[in-house]
């Protein structure tokens, strides 16, 4: 009998981690490691938060009235931004909280991309059926962490449209050669 | 039962009643800890008045309090503003720069309306401002603003 309840607690022990951090609700709160960075930022909107905050956004703006939309939808933006002073001041353990997120069943990740530079970016999707429940995307450079965990539908594609607003770092800093061709031509 | 059920409600309402609002707890926990006064605002008890009556561009509650050549350190200003807001109020946003300026802003949803409580830290000065808005009406009242000068 004492093995049986002993197992159970056990189980259950073992299970909440996995089950708490199935949910983005839960991203690590990176507060210690913040206190070492040299310019941290936070953004917690949850589904109430997200829907009055949207108010913001403008409506005689084509741009934020696509935003707003798109953020209609979604039950919570949560963004993480740290920059250091100097490389090597935070390591992978730092980010092993996240990591154990998007390693929960369900979760995908569809980009990873790494430069010898160091600067890394992985993009997470959490799939609900057909339909894409969740995104994690972490960059991590040698002086800089920022973790985006946007909580709800949304297409991948549709993550640089939210870059720059509510809090979000301006996505895809890459250029195809097309754009880079077309930029030249309009300066 | 009953009078165990009142002596447990006023016990948890006490705290409240003698703190006041956040707001208030918050710059009077500054004013102490630094030793400075907030600067006084001529004619901002009627601003008050007006913003709580008019409600321009969806405003219906405005409080500020500024504290001059008030230094603190970013990491206390920040749990002193997370305890000052407790559990109503939702930390919204958190900025630290380089330079130990301090950003936290709080958030609680009120129907349609929003409050938000913001603590920001300069270098040298403090300031305190918690409103209450309607964040598509003042976006409307900017957006009116903005056609007003471009036309």
């Amino acid at each position: 009998m004492r093995w049986r309840t002993t197992a159970m607690v056990a189980a259950v022990v073992m299970a909440a981690p996995l089950w708490a951090l199935d949910d983005i609700h839960t991203l690590p709160s990176l507060d210690k490691l913040a206190q070492r960075a040299k310019e941290s930022v936070d953004v917690t909107l949850d589904a109430s938060m997200l829907q009055l905050a949207s108010g913001f956004l403008s409506a005689d703006d084509p741009d934020e009235m696509r935003v707003k939309k798109l953020v209609a939808k979604l039950k919570g933006i949560y963004v993480r931004s740290l920059e250091f002073d100097r490389e090597g001041e935070y390591g992978a353990s730092d980010v092993e909280g996240v990591r154990a997120l998007v390693r929960a069943p369900g979760w995908t990740r569809i980009v990873g991309v790494k430069s010898l530079k160091g600067e890394n970016s992985e993009v997470y999707v959490k799939k609900e059926g057909s339909q894409v429940g969740g995104i994690v995307v972490i960059d991590t450079e040698p002086k800089e962490l920022t973790i985006v965990a946007i909580d709800g539908p949304i297409d991948p594609e549709e993550l640089s449209e939210l870059g720059g607003h509510l809090g979000i770092p301006k996505l895809g800093r890459g250029k195809t050669k097309a754009e880079k061709g077309s930029s030249k031509g309009d300066q | 039962m009953r009078r165990l059920v009142a002596g447990l409600m006023l016990f948890t309402a006490l705290p409240l009643a003698s703190w006041g609002s956040e707001f208030d707890w918050l710059v009077r926990e500054f004013a102490r800890e630094t030793g400075i006064e907030p600067v006084h605002i001529p004619l901002f008890g009627l601003v008050r008045f007006t913003v709580a009556v008019v409600e321009p561009a969806g405003t219906s509650e405005l409080n500020l309090a500024v504290f001059e050549h008030a230094r603190l350190d970013p990491e206390r200003f920040r749990k002193m503003a997370d305890q000052a807001a407790g559990y109503a109020w939702k930390p919204m946003i958190r900025v630290r720069s380089e330079g130990g300026e301090t950003t936290n802003i709080y958030a609680q949803t009120q129907g349609q309306r929003l409050r938000l409580l913001i603590a920001v830290l300069d270098k040298q000065d403090a300031t305190f401002v918690q409103v209450r808005i309607k964040p598509q009406e003042l976006m409307r009242f900017v957006d009116r603003q903005k056609w007003k000068s471009q036309h």
